[in-house]
């Protein structure tokens, strides 16, 4: 088999680890160790342990359980039929994907029709005014990134952010957002206080307007002066940020006031 | 069949900018039963009546893989009540193909038309309006049996 055949073959048992994991049907483990099923056709808990790291006894009892739930065939008992003598380990043949996942791939060819009904009915509901004065916490950070990044897309008039490094700006559904957004003839601004070269650069290429200052508040962003968008500090370890979103008048009025000051207090990019 | 293919694309070249699949789906509804009462042509995108109107899979399906050969573009927009909705634009490409459409007339000229009446009625109406103006047209004689 050629490097490039062995890479396509490697990938084919990503792509089902993978779906494993996203669809809940197995943990991360469980589906590395039905990945290594897959590539070897018949394993021990030994193999297990040497290509996962965990212990023997814990490569046993994964095994058996993923032999429970059908994904391998294994071999009995020394008792329950004479075949798998004493001192030999207990070997387990991998089940097909297919039939595996069979409950899984059916449902899957339905979900996309079930989709486009769906979105139609949320499209309908998107028609209406909604409710004023509501706040939204978004979360984990890559729901919030995309949410945020679709609000953008959905501005009419104006975006104003006040940032601090913009790393924002290096996630690509934020930056093609703004960049969007200013091809529609949105006015896109952002008020910064230590941006580095790289996103100054990187800003100025898709036209938008940098002003910086030497404030370090409370980051947020505006959308038409109506939608008020602010990140959210999360989790000690490994940090994360989440979205508070809100078109509370108060709060939105106060921010917008808020900004025409800051930007009062700043000097144009590259200016005196 | 070439038009079903191609009708989709000509309906977002006139309205610039097709914002939701719902709107989307309603005025190929209403483009359909048109161009089947005026003996045009027959697009059969097979739609079916659901709660918000006449909603075809094909088509859907027809609009992907428009999206993914890169002749439509597809952008995911947050609408101000927070909900999401789907907008469509052509691209270069699908530009380069409706001007060639147009210029060989590869499609009827009625089915023109009827995309271009059919976009100054109804394009612009708000959603509520257009799905019950849909919905008056589904059954006999807009191309599709009631369920």
């Amino acid at each position: 088999m050629s490097s490039d055949e062995e890479a396509e073959e490697n990938k084919s048992f990503l792509v089902v680890k993978t779906f494993l994991t996203i669809s809940g049907k197995l943990d991360e483990m469980d589906a590395t160790i039905y990945a290594l099923g897959l590539k070897e056709g018949i394993i021990t808990s030994s193999d297990v342990a040497v290509a996962t790291g965990l212990r023997q006894t814990t490569s046993g009892d994964r095994l058996r359980r993923l032999a429970s739930k059908g994904f391998f065939e294994v071999t009995p008992h020394v008792g329950e039929i004479p075949t798998s003598g004493k001192g030999h380990p207990r070997r387990y043949r991998v089940v097909h994907p297919k039939i595996v996942l069979e409950d899984l791939l059916k449902i899957k060819d339905e979900l996309r029709p079930a989709l486009d009904i769906i979105d139609q009915h949320l499209e309908v509901l998107a028609e209406s005014a909604g409710p004023e004065g509501d706040f939204w916490l978004i979360q984990p950070q890559k729901i919030a990134l995309k949410k945020a990044s679709s609000m953008l897309r959905g501005a009419e008039r104006s975006i104003k952010i006040y940032s601090h490094d913009c790393t924002w700006f290096w996630d690509e559904e934020i930056k093609n957002a703004l960049k969007d957004a200013i091809t529609r003839g949105v006015a896109v601004q952002v008020l910064a206080t230590n941006p580095d070269r790289k996103i100054t650069k990187g800003l100025a290429s898709i036209n938008i307007e940098l002003y910086i200052l030497d404030f370090p508040g409370p980051p947020f962003c505006l959308i038409d002066d109506s939608l008020l968008l602010l990140p959210k500090k999360e989790g000690t370890l490994h940090i994360q940020y989440s979205l508070i979103s809100t078109n509370e008048r108060y709060l939105v009025d106060n921010f917008s006031e808020m900004y025409v000051k800051l930007l009062s207090y700043s000097k144009p990019h590259g200016g005196v | 069949m070439l038009e079903k293919i191609l009708a989709p694309l000509m309906l977002v070249d006139m309205m610039g900018e097709l914002q939701g699949k719902t709107r989307f789906q309603k005025l190929m509804f209403l483009i359909q039963t048109n161009a089947l009462e005026e003996n045009v042509c027959r697009l059969d995108y097979g739609f079916k009546l659901y709660h918000h109107g006449p909603f075809s899979t094909e088509l859907s399906s027809i609009v992907d893989s428009l999206v993914l050969r890169n002749y439509l573009q597809e952008v995911v927009e947050a609408t101000p009540s927070g909900y999401l909705r789907h907008a469509y634009k052509l691209t270069t490409d699908g530009k380069n193909i409706v001007e060639e459409v147009l210029q060989k007339e590869l499609v009827p000229s009625g089915l023109t038309k009827i995309i271009h009446k059919t976009v100054i009625l109804y394009g612009n109406l708000p959603l509520e309006l257009l799905v019950e103006k849909a919905y008056q047209r589904f059954g006999p004689g807009s191309g599709v049996l009631l369920p």
